[in-house]
Formats: C-alpha cells, structure tokens, sequence
C-alpha cells in the first residue's frame, strides 16, 4: 500500500487531479490542507477518489479548522497521530503538491 | 530492522514550503511533533528549496501570528534532533552561518545554530538510514 | 536500494524541477539505483530545442544528457501526460522511454524509495 498525501484544492491545482492516475487499486489517500476541500460530498473529485483508492481518509483538524462539514461519508475522519501512523506502515508516502 | 520490537519507526522527513508561501511547513512541524509524541525517531529533517527559511533567526512575526520559523528551531532544540539546512537553498536565500557569513563577507549570520549548512548527501544518507521517508511539498 | 523520482514540474517556472534533478545526481552519486518518470508538466523537462539562456537559465537538456554519466539509465516518460499537452515522442528527448499507465503504476510499486517532487 502506497499513501498519496494530498495537499491541494482541486479547484485550484491540477495536482490533485493528477493524483488520481498513479494511485493504485491497494492505494491509500489521505487530503490535508487545502486538499480537505476535495473530500466535500457529490463533487466529481471527492467521487474519482472514492473511487480509485482502496480507502481515503482526511484529517481531521484540518477539515474543522476550515469549518467544512460536508464531506463524503465515506472518507475516515483520522487524528494527526492516526495520520503519523498510516504514513509509517505505507510503503511509500506519495505527496502531491 | 530498527526498534522492531517496540514497533517505533525512523523517519526522514523533507520539507519544502518557506514559512508564508503555504501552511505545508506549519502541517510539517505539526506532523513532527505528533511523530515525537508516538515515540518515533526523527533521524533527520532536511530544510530544502524554500524551506530554508525556517533556518532563519532573524524573522519578527506580528505578536497576534504564530513566528514559524521559531518553533521549528524550537523543536529541534528541545528534542535534540538532527537538522539540515541545504546549503545551495540556504546560501542563495541568504541563510549563512558563522563561517558562511565571513567567507562571503556579510555582516551577521542568519541561520540559527540549532541546525546546520550541508549538502543533499545528508539526505539520501536519511532515506537509506530510516524505515520511512515523507516529503511537505510547497 | 532502487529510487524511483517523481518529476512532476515544468523546467523554468520555479526552481523545483533543477533541485528535483540535483537530488536525482546527488542519489545516483551515493551508487543507488535510480529510476526516473516524468510526468504531468514535468514531460516538459524533456522537450527538445529549449533556449533557457534566453531566460538567463541553465538548459535543463544539459543535465539530461549528464545522466549517463552517472548510470542512470532508466529514465521514463508518462504516455498520457505527453497526450494531454499536445506532444509526442518527437518533442521529447529520445532518452527517454514512454509508458502508460499500468507500467508507471508498477513502477511505483516496485522501487523501495518513491521521491515525488
């Protein structure tokens, strides 16, 4: 399992959308930063990862630090020490710029 | 294998993003922090490209706004880690150290002491050395 | 250990895409194997013909053609960031092999280091 860090917003960078082609099928993601916004429920980015990724996660604090609530129900809220975690038993972390 | 049996990791870690230009280096140190709290090892943090900044001492931050660059100084003091400031990054934005400072014939150095000038060996060095590399982009 | 780069930038625009390519040099100098795969707008890394002394630059053609010099022969382009920019094969330097998909994915999967910038 390979972790793709996700940092920004896709209405701004294409890298977020770029992401998407290299994550395998065993893939993890997780969105922090502006990359949050991408998790926000029925747009087409936070649906293409749901779909490409084994599982996508969004930390937490950066979620409630931008007040956004709405994100897909099935993105795992985790904690900075739950995200330190994951990125240690991946084996590689892929961060996305 | 490195501290196995506890299941406590090592890490490289590389940053990119200058204190203002993104909160990359802010989720950066935060992300260091809760490493050190898990009980994990830092074996060395590499400050490239923009990140150089975080090297310098000599930034004064509103009162009402968090001063960056001090609190990572801050962490590596308090947690005795191994720090990096590349020197070609470093150099071309200004970060010299004592010895830097005199050779190049600039008044003051720049860059706190806590970290050091070196090179980009240091960092693979710290990717072949530990379990886990991570880079905070810009 | 086998390295693989991630060279996502394009050459001019900030200084990543030249320090992206020191740490590839600086990697190949500790004797590792490395791997690289330009993709999204770093495939315009390798376009041919590029006069970056007019923007007072160093080419980054001339690391390029250093990386041989180094044994640094696995060098990878991604098909379908070259199809959505308008490029093919001829617009880019010949050294490098193109790829799609399911082989750039397997790249990743297979090198012990993955190093995006």
């Amino acid at each position: 399992m390979n972790l793709h860090i996700i940092h920004k917003s896709a209405n701004t960078h294409q890298s977020a959308h770029n992401a998407l082609h290299l994550i395998h099928q065993d893939d993890y993601i997780i969105l922090i930063d502006d990359g949050i916004y991408n998790a926000i429920s029925q747009t087409d980015i936070s649906q293409a990862y749901l779909n490409t990724a084994k599982r996508c996660f969004l930390l937490n604090e950066h979620a409630l630090a931008r007040g956004i609530e709405n994100t897909d129900k099935n993105f795992t809220h985790i904690t900075m020490a739950e995200f330190v975690e994951l990125s240690l038993i991946a084996n590689n972390n892929i961060s996305w710029y | 294998m490195p501290n196995s049996q506890t299941d406590k990791k090592t890490l490289a870690i590389m940053v990119l993003s200058s204190p203002h230009a993104s909160a990359h280096a802010q989720t950066a140190l935060a992300y260091c922090q809760s490493v050190l709290d898990a009980g994990h090892q830092i074996y060395r943090i590499f400050f490239y490209h923009e990140a150089a900044y975080l090297g310098n001492t000599a930034n004064c931050a509103p009162q009402d706004e968090i001063n960056l660059s001090d609190r990572w100084q801050q962490l590596i003091q308090k947690y005795d880690i191994d720090s990096v400031v590349c020197i070609a990054s470093g150099l071309k934005r200004g970060m010299l150290d004592t010895t830097e400072a005199k050779r190049y014939e600039k008044t003051t150095a720049s860059l706190s002491p806590c970290t050091e000038l070196s090179g980009l060996g240091q960092w693979i060095d710290a990717v072949n050395q530990t379990d886990q590399h991570i880079i905070f982009g810009n | 250990m086998k390295y693989l780069y991630l060279l996502r930038q394009a050459p001019y625009q900030s200084s990543l895409a030249r320090e992206a390519l020191d740490m590839v040099l600086a990697t190949a100098a500790f004797d590792q194997h490395v791997q690289l795969l330009f993709i999204n707008d770093g495939v315009f890394q390798l376009q041919k013909g590029q006069q970056a002394d007019l923007l007072q630059q160093k080419n980054i053609e001339k690391t390029l053609q250093a990386f041989a010099l180094y044994d640094i022969n696995d060098v990878y382009c991604c098909s379908h960031s070259l199809q959505l920019r308008g490029l093919t094969t001829d617009n880019i330097d010949a050294s490098a092999q193109v790829i799609d998909q399911a082989q750039c994915q397997a790249l990743i999967q297979q090198a012990d280091k993955v190093i995006s910038l």
